[in-house]
């Protein structure tokens, strides 16, 4: 196989990969927003960012939070006015402060709820849901058991948050108007959590990162304002230990991470690639994709290098690294064999060739170093092949050496 | 006086002959059998008596035909009428060195009976086994060109002479010298006396056996021999007996060029006299024109020589 050939399979190859990859990404959970799992809170604090008023970000993000508490439905705490204004508003802030993750979350729960079940059926962009959705909603097959199958195609990352947001609705509405008023409310109690997780994911966020944490009080906020903070975490069910052990970290003036972080780059998200495809496909359909794609270009590799011979590589690499090792305990022969890489870059030595040969090889291109190149091979010959004596050649094989190196670096 | 100075005295009769003379003088050393291809007429015959006076062995000739019977070669009882018994009458092979012209022309019944007391340095007859003398030699010689009422030696027993010459007409000035000087040739053959002894030719065949080969030698000969079984033109590959041929002969050669020890050039240059007649190629590669000998040629090319 030609270097031009094995080209063609790598290519061949990579354009698997991209299409793959592309196929993975239509799953639709990419965002445009950042690299998946990477640790946001690295770049979500600028004091110098003078358009965002942190303390008044943390203390709106902790009175929604108590609202939210309070509250039991969803559509109960945005019905009050003001509420509604301080979502927007921080909304406006998330944005600012680069939380784009959860400021769209944010808005995405606060604007769909005015939308009619076909304009938010429209908008899903996973078919199977669609499709799921409208049969169940013509067949009047509106139920628990639907909303716990949409629930599972979240948890499990078949659908985008913002699928799952107009699933939930749209099932919200036709419960109300077919006069399932219990799994109705059960919805508006979902929507609820998903934007208290939401908001307290934004404080986490903000909050995680230590230079935040010192700034906010040397700006004036309280640390009971924190311990508040705390407080709620703990008393809400939705939120996990991990999230209550970091809060309590920071209060207690530690990193908010058990390890130290590692130094990393961050890469913008691509729109049309999945830089982690296991969040939008199944595990082991993504394993056998990499599998496929792996074993081909394995295949390629090892059909390339059959071609090519692979004893003949070997040799030619084993020969490469051999070149100026010779490992024979011998100075006459070490002597010969660097007199031919001396030599070599003016005369080349083949691998196939014999020293006799090297040596009629030498004498006639350069016949200046015929002499000295000579005594040096028949010293060389009765020590290497005639096992003889090295101690009556050596001396005169190192004078001869100098005499060679300065020979040819005078030609 | 050594072996060169039976090359010296070789080459003032035989002209342009050296190196078969060396390979000759070789196969004697590593007591092995010669086989010499081509054409009639280019001092085959001459060579090897040369090399028997001078070399002070006896020497004999065969000239096959196919109604030659084995025991023209190795000999039998014949009833002699004066002692009223049979009395044991020995073939043309006891003898050192044996000339068999136009080995090809033999029976193979006949081929056979020569092969075998090649091979076993002794013959049988009637069931009483006598051996041959040391040293014995066969040159065999064969015309390359002839295709009728000939019997082509099997694979396995080209396999049983450890060289095979080929043999070549003299460049135009070897050619010139030999027609002015033939008389003097003639002359000089006539009077040639023996450089050494059949004694001291047993005891070099002895010394021989102790000229030195260096580990790596050995794996070079494997190499090689390993990789015409690999050759994609070669149907049947070099056997064992022909890497211990090539190392016998690389011996003798390095005694004869007066060193006790072999070198990498010696198994290269023996290369295609050992190995060519015990190579079969393929006959899809036969009919587009490769030669045993491209194929020893490709093979040493590509094997690395020994290195430190």
């Amino acid at each position: 196989m030609t270097l031009k050939t094995m080209r063609r399979y790598l290519l061949l190859a990579a354009l698997i990969t991209v299409l793959l990859t592309q196929t993975v990404s239509g799953a639709a959970d990419v965002t445009d927003i950042h690299s998946p799992d990477f640790p946001e809170y690295l770049d979500s604090f600028n004091p110098q960012n003078n358009t965002l008023d942190y303390i008044k970000y943390i203390q709106l993000l902790m009175e929604l939070l108590s609202s939210a508490n309070k509250s039991e439905l969803f559509s109960e705490l945005i019905s009050n006015e003001t509420t509604r204004e301080n979502l927007s508003n921080l909304i406006n802030m998330m944005k600012t402060s680069g939380d784009l993750k959860n400021a769209h979350q944010a808005e995405t729960l606060l604007n769909y709820s005015s939308l009619s079940v076909d304009e938010l059926l429209q908008g899903i962009k996973n078919e199977h849901l669609a499709e799921l959705l409208r049969e169940a909603f013509l067949n009047g097959l509106v139920s628990e058991e639907l909303l716990r199958v949409i629930e599972e195609m979240y948890a499990s990352g078949e659908i985008s948050f913002d699928d799952y947001v107009r699933a939930l609705y749209a099932l919200q509405k036709i419960s109300e108007s077919s006069g399932n008023k219990e799994l109705a409310k059960r919805i508006d109690s979902l929507l609820l959590t998903l934007l208290m997780n939401n908001l307290t994911n934004s404080a986490l966020r903000l909050l995680e990162n230590p230079a935040t944490l010192d700034y906010l009080l040397k700006e004036g906020l309280s640390k009971e304002v924190l311990e508040n903070m705390l407080q709620f975490l703990s008393n809400s069910p939705e939120h996990s230990e991990e999230a209550l052990r970091t809060l309590r970290r920071l209060l207690g003036g530690e990193s908010p991470f058990s390890i130290s972080s590692i130094p990393s780059i961050r890469f913008p998200s691509l729109g049309m690639f999945a830089l982690a495809p296991s969040l939008v496909v199944d595990p082991n359909t993504l394993a056998i994709l990499t599998l496929f794609v792996t074993g081909f270009v394995l295949v390629s590799i090892l059909l390339f290098l059959k071609r090519r011979k692979i004893s003949v590589i070997i040799s030619q690499v084993t020969q490469l690294i051999s070149r100026r090792t010779y490992h024979f305990n011998s100075v006459v022969v070490n002597i010969y064999w660097s007199s031919v890489d001396l030599l070599g870059r003016r005369v080349q030595r083949n691998s196939n060739e014999t020293h006799r040969e090297y040596l009629n090889k030498v004498s006639s291109e350069m016949p200046e170093v015929s002499e000295l190149f000579r005594d040096i091979t028949e010293a060389y010959e009765k020590v290497r092949w005639g096992a003889q004596n090295e101690s009556t050649f050596v001396e005169k094989v190192v004078k001869e050496f100098d005499e060679l190196r300065r020979t040819v670096s005078r030609v | 006086m050594g072996w060169v100075d039976v090359i010296q005295k070789a080459s003032e009769i035989l002209v342009e002959k050296d190196d078969e003379v060396k390979l000759i003088l070789a196969s004697i050393l590593a007591e092995g059998h010669v086989l010499i291809e081509g054409v009639p007429g280019i001092a085959k015959t001459l060579m090897a008596k040369t090399v028997a006076k001078l070399l002070g062995l006896e020497f004999k000739r065969i000239q096959m035909t196919p109604d030659l019977l084995p025991t023209d070669i190795i000999g039998g009882y014949v009833y002699d009428t004066k002692q009223a018994s049979f009395v044991l009458k020995k073939g043309p092979v006891f003898t050192n060195v044996l000339l068999v012209d136009e080995i090809n022309r033999g029976s193979p019944r006949t081929q056979s009976a020569l092969l075998e007391a090649m091979q076993e340095r002794q013959v049988s007859i009637e069931g009483q086994s006598f051996p041959l003398e040391k040293p014995f030699i066969v040159i065999a010689t064969q015309n390359p060109i002839e295709f009728e009422g000939v019997f082509p030696l099997p694979e396995a027993q080209l396999d049983r002479f450890l060289a095979k010459i080929d043999s070549t007409y003299t460049s135009m000035e070897g050619l010139k010298k030999i027609l002015k000087e033939i008389d003097l040739i003639e002359e000089r053959f006539n009077g040639l006396k023996p450089v050494m002894s059949r004694d001291e030719v047993l005891a070099s065949i002895k010394e021989v056996r102790s000229i030195r080969v260096d580990d790596a030698i050995y794996d070079y000969v494997t190499r090689i021999v390993e990789e015409t079984r690999r050759h994609p033109a070669v149907r049947l590959g070099a056997s064992p007996r022909a890497g211990i041929a090539l190392v016998r002969l690389a011996k003798a050669l390095a005694y004869i060029n007066a060193r006790n020890y072999v070198i990498p050039d010696d198994v290269k240059s023996l290369a295609k006299t050992v190995l060519s007649h015990r190579i079969i190629i393929k006959p899809e590669y036969e009919v587009s024109g490769i030669h045993p000998h491209k194929v020893v040629e490709d093979i040493i090319a590509k094997v690395e020589v020994p290195k430190p």
